[in-house]
């Protein structure tokens, strides 16, 4: 039996272009029901793709943005998006969109809009950081 | 204090990948704790001197790992295989950098509190 461990974990593929937001999902899933603690899933560089409630997936694909918003409404974990890194890549929450003049938004509201110092400080109060890139 | 090591595995230019690994490493930086970079695999041509990326789209930000000693960063580490197994020597390198051999690389993140892998 391991030890409780508070886990801090980053995604930094993108959505569909890679694996890495389902693998993290599953991590988490398996790391909460083994009775850890997830601190924060920091969503950086491609993976701020999870956080684009427009993407439109078939019947019968995988919605990683819809599993990853069920996961941290049941488990009351922190979806933070890396602010710079989304807005590179039109990632945008509805306070942005004002704040940057945009006409439109499409960050799903249960991820919070963060910068890299939330994500260090999250590594640093966490016993492991594990990354998904 | 904390040690951590970020890790950069692949190369510049063709993304922002080692762009945005950079702005972590400079981020946290600033939380004083003791920072380590390893550059792996193709993450070893970050560092390669007399890159040209003005065609590329991409703004020229490898020349900001030539100044990270500014910044507090201090332990900058090459593997040694993936430089050999690219052709590059530590001459070519526009950062000093250690170099390290598999076990050695095994030792360094062992030794971490936190790695973060780009």
């Amino acid at each position: 039996m391991i030890d409780k461990q508070k886990i801090n974990v980053l995604v930094s593929g993108s959505s569909h272009d890679s694996q890495a937001a389902y693998t993290a999902l599953m991590f988490c899933q398996a790391a909460v029901a083994g009775g850890h603690e997830i601190s924060q899933v920091f969503f950086y560089q491609a993976g701020t793709s999870v956080g684009n409630s427009l993407a439109t997936l078939m019947g019968d694909e995988f919605d990683n943005t819809g599993h990853w918003v069920d996961f941290a409404s049941s488990n009351q974990v922190a979806l933070v998006c890396c602010v710079s890194a989304a807005e590179r890549r039109g990632i945008i929450s509805e306070s942005q969109k004002s704040e940057l003049g945009k006409e439109a938004h499409n960050m799903h509201p249960i991820f919070a809009v963060g910068g890299l110092g939330v994500f260090t400080d999250a590594s640093l109060s966490s016993d492991r950081t594990v990354t998904f890139k | 204090m904390k040690r951590l090591l970020y890790i950069f595995t692949v190369g510049p230019y063709s993304n922002v990948i080692g762009q945005e690994g950079l702005d972590a490493v400079l981020v946290g930086a600033a939380f004083d704790q003791e920072l380590s970079i390893l550059f792996l695999h193709d993450g070893v041509f970050q560092v390669k001197d007399g890159q040209a990326s003005g065609s590329s789209g991409i703004k020229q930000y490898t020349k900001t790992f030539g100044a990270l000693e500014d910044f507090g960063v201090e332990k900058l580490f090459v593997h040694e295989n993936s430089m050999a197994a690219r052709g590059l020597t530590t001459s070519q390198l526009l950062i000093e950098a250690t170099v390290l051999d598999n076990d050695d690389v095994a030792k360094l993140i062992s030794n971490q509190d936190q790695v973060l892998v780009f």
